[in-house]
This record gives C-alpha cells, structure tokens and sequence, in this order.
C-alpha cells in the first residue's frame, strides 16, 4: 500500500515536472520537428514554440515551419518558426 | 496613467477608444465560451491567502500581487478591476488585452491536464513556457490593434516578477521575437485569440489597424 503510494506520488511529480530525457541542446536553439517549431529552454530540452498546422487552421491559411533570419524592432531574430507557405521553401532543420 | 484619464468623470470618456459596455460584452463572450468566472480578486479569501504565502516566501508583495496581477486557477479569473470599469494600471484595452491571456492559460489547463498546474507551480522553466504562450496573445492583440507587436525582450522581462530566472526570461523573449515574426506575416497562433479576434472583427472592427 505505501509502495503504491510512494510510485503514485512519484507519477504525479514526473507528470508536473514534465520528466523526460534531456535533449542536451543549447539555450534558444530551434528546429522543425515535421510541421512543429521548436525551441530549446532553460532545462536542456526541446519544446513546442508553434504547431503550424494549428497555425494554419486559426489564420485560414497554409503554414509551414521554416527558418527565419530577420531584422526587425527586436534586433536581428533568427530561428524557426511558422511561416505562411508561400515563404517556406525548404529551410527547415535544426541550427 | 491612461486607465486614470478613462476613469475620470465626464471627461473620462474622451480618452476611451473602446467603451465600457463593450469590454464588459467582450468578457461576457469569452466567459461563455471557455466556461469561465470571474470573481474580484481583493474580494476573494483564497487570493488573500495566496497573497500572504507569496509574501511571507518574498517571492511578491502582497499589495503588488493583488493590485497589479490578474491570476487564473482552473476556470476561475480572479482580477484586480471591475470588468468596463478603468482604473489606473487597468486602462480599458488593457482589460480586453489580459482577457484574451488569462483565457489562453485556460487553454492550457483544458489541453495539459493536471500537469500544467502542478508544472507552472514547481518548474520554472515550465512556468515561463505557459506564461510565453499566454503573452503571445497581447502581442497577437497589439498588433490586430496597432498594426506593430511590441518588444519581445520587455515582454519577456516580466517574468522576473513569475520568479523565473535570467536564462528562461532569454528563452521567452527569443520564443516571442520568433512569434511575433509569425505573427507579422499573417499567423494568430493562439487559441484564445483566434476566438478573441472572431468577436472583435465582428463588433468592434473600427479598432482594428489597417493592414493587420
């Protein structure tokens, strides 16, 4: 019963924790992972930045995860993200 | 400063873009569609107490976390203006603003369960994740409004207050620079501003930028 106890409680904290293996990337790297845009957090691990497809069905047009290399008020922001399809072409992949 | 100037009689109206009545049938809108209460949070015991615990562990004062803070738990809104009524700090667009971001951290909870809860309250790196989705919405509402999307990095630098560390207020202000990219070319990425905009477009198109 204890035991039970002790792994159920275990369970919970892996769930809040969101235990997972590390990625080992490095802070703010990005990549596509298919259709998603990911970024690399404070923990070493990859998370989801934007799902193009949901992107894509919230702004009634097509999508598609891709690097960007912009200058813009923020300074100079690079890395991957949604992008409308036309813009796509074929840059995605981690950097 | 401007929340002030709105609240101001007779004059008060002068400064106000969007009126009263409509923030409060925005709120009444989102409160319908995600299934939401809103409850006024100097008024609510389980905020006192909260604030307390945020003091006593120096995270927050308790003044600051009750008058500048708008918190969510579950469906539960708990904020620091009467909804249409402007106050300083809480201007009326403000209010239609962090509408749209408490209901994105709803969003949250209906997608992630028990563990968004549990990871928001004991992982800090978690915390600035669900709060950089959450913020992506008032960059999502400033640009529909003014056509621009304001500082990643001064957006991102709030959540010093979530007592998140300098590495994760980094991570957030890169994930918000690359939304609002995004978000620049067209994309609403959100769900609770997808829903937001719908009513908005609708009732209030006069406040919308051209172009946006």
């Amino acid at each position: 019963m204890m035991r039970a106890l002790i792994f159920s409680a275990l369970a919970v904290c892996c769930l809040g924790a969101h235990c997972r293996p590390i990625d080992g990337c490095a802070l703010g790297a990005t990549r596509c992972n298919g259709n998603v845009a990911q970024i690399c957090d404070a923990d070493g691990s990859y998370h989801e930045l934007a799902d193009c497809d949901l992107v894509s069905e919230h702004s009634g047009a097509p999508f598609v995860c891709a690097f960007v290399d912009e200058e813009t008020e923020d300074g100079r922001v690079t890395g991957h993200t949604c992008v409308p399809e036309s813009e796509g072409g074929d840059s995605a992949g981690a950097r | 400063m401007k929340g002030y100037l709105q609240s101001l009689p007779v004059v008060g109206a002068v400064f106000q873009d969007i009126k009263p009545e409509e923030v409060w049938a925005f709120w009444r809108f989102m409160q319908d569609h995600f299934r939401t209460s809103v409850i006024n949070k100097s008024s609510a015991l389980e905020m006192q107490l909260v604030a307390q615990a945020l003091d006593a562990l120096g995270i927050q004062s308790r003044e600051r976390f009750l008058k500048n803070f708008t918190t969510t738990i579950g469906r539960r809104i708990y904020t620091p203006f009467e909804v249409g009524s402007p106050k300083g700090g809480w201007d009326l667009w403000h209010q239609v603003v962090v509408c749209v971001h408490e209901h994105q951290h709803v969003v949250q909870h209906d997608r992630e369960g028990l563990s968004y809860e549990v990871s928001y309250l004991a992982d800090r790196a978690a915390r600035a994740r669900w709060e950089a989705e959450a913020y992506r919405s008032n960059l999502e509402m400033a640009y529909w409004r003014t056509g621009t999307t304001p500082s990643a990095q001064q957006t991102a630098s709030v959540l010093k207050d979530y007592g998140c560390r300098p590495e994760d207020v980094e991570v957030t202000a890169k994930s918000l620079a690359l939304s609002a990219v995004s978000v620049r070319k067209g994309a609403v990425i959100n769900e609770a501003t997808r829903v937001a905009l719908g009513w908005l477009d609708e009732h209030v198109p006069r406040l919308r930028a051209e172009g946006a």
